[in-house]
């Protein structure tokens, strides 16, 4: 269950390390937002965090990215979570971690830029 | 100690555990070997309220290690064993819930197989107060694990737990196509019925004890490693051991904490 000192810890960690990263907070729902620029095409990728206030640190927060690329993505069509193996520990892992683990992701399956001919 | 024998009471043999547990509600977070186990010895001892968290149907595969048996197969786990305890017990009042936990009254003791779902069990503890007990094997339980949790007195789950080695990748093929897979489950592992049950039999004393039945434990030593035949413990005992307590989830003031680096002390780098 999140609290205010937890979420508070979260933006200030963000802000050291993803200043471009915005945080925000829906009924049920709290994260961060913002752009990752892949580092081989030059694309930029839509990044949410998005946790639930009633689970979280319990649970880690799911990863959305738009647009999409490789093939670990899980759950309904528009709303298709990164689904990789990393291990979360409530009282250690935080969103600015789950950003690190989505970066290296994206420096994995961001593609070579098309070369026209 | 004598006893009067009585045909009709159950419970003629332990009275006084009885009558101390008759009016506790005890909430039992995964009902499969330990949780199974050791809702028949609470029941047994006299418990009168009992609350049952599982999702899972029981499958053959469970029948090596369970107090349910073959023609349970394919029912809910809280269901059918809810049953088997009011066989033993028409008195209990007994509440079983087919589902992930999310909550619920009582004391709560932890025998499920996935650490998020110990994380869920350990914020409910610390939330409502309330203490809680997590019950875990190593590898074919070969050793158990008992874990006291009291809030504002002892560490909680995730102050130990921080520490652990990752469970490791599931093998279950639902990881690739359910959305609300639990990754964070161990692996099904092998082990002994019998196992099983010695470390439930420590478990239970250790519900007892915080219940007040038996002495209070020591708190300042909540985590109890039961060794059968694990190499590195004393075989056929338990050690009690200590674990430092406050970490980002109970102790707001350890927040402060938490780095982007998640990695513990001491794990193996790349």
């Amino acid at each position: 269950m999140l609290t205010e000192a937890r979420w508070q810890k979260e933006k200030e960690l963000m802000q050291s390390v993803f200043p471009e990263f915005t945080p925000f907070t829906r009924v049920n729902g709290f994260g961060f937002e913002g752009y990752l620029k892949g580092s081989k095409s030059g694309c930029l990728y839509h990044i949410t965090l998005e946790a639930d206030q009633a689970a979280y640190p319990q649970c880690p927060p799911g990863v959305l990215m738009n647009p999409r690329i490789g093939n670990a993505w899980i759950g309904a069509t528009d709303r298709r979570r990164l689904c990789v193996d990393r291990e979360w520990r409530p009282a250690r892992s935080t969103f600015a971690n789950t950003l690190l683990a989505v970066i290296r992701y994206l420096d994995e399956f961001d593609p070579e830029p098309f070369l026209a001919s | 100690m004598s006893f009067e024998a009585d045909n009709t009471n159950p419970f003629c043999r332990n009275p006084v555990e009885r009558d101390l547990l008759a009016g506790r509600r005890i909430a039992i977070v995964g009902c499969g070997s330990f949780g199974s186990a050791l809702a028949d010895m609470l029941v047994r001892a006299g418990v009168g309220k009992l609350t049952l968290v599982d999702p899972e149907l029981l499958a053959i595969e469970n029948l090596g290690r369970h107090v349910l048996t073959r023609r349970d197969v394919g029912q809910p786990k809280v269901h059918a064993l809810a049953r088997r305890l009011r066989d033993i017990n028409p008195d209990l009042e007994v509440e079983a819930r087919w589902e992930k936990f999310r909550n619920a009254d009582g004391l709560l003791v932890c025998c499920a197989d996935s650490r998020r779902c110990e994380s869920m069990v350990n914020a409910v503890s610390l939330a409502r107060r309330v203490p809680a007990v997590f019950v875990a094997a190593y590898g074919a339980v070969r050793a158990g694990e008992v874990q006291l949790c009291v809030p504002g007195r002892t560490a909680c789950r995730e102050c130990f737990a921080q520490f652990r080695e990752p469970a490791g990748p599931s093998p279950r093929a639902e990881r690739y196509t359910d959305p609300e897979f639990d990754e964070t489950r161990t692996p099904g592992r092998s082990g002994l019925w019998g196992s099983v049950l010695a470390v439930s039999g420590i478990a239970f004393h250790a519900i007892l004890a915080l219940l007040g039945v038996r002495p209070g434990p020591d708190l300042d030593r909540p985590l109890w490693i039961v060794n059968l035949d694990y190499q590195g413990f004393p075989p056929y005992a338990v050690t009690f051991a200590s674990v430092r307590r406050g970490c980002p989830v109970c102790d707001e003031s350890r927040i402060a904490d938490l780095q982007v680096d998640d990695r513990p002390p001491g794990a193996i780098t790349e």
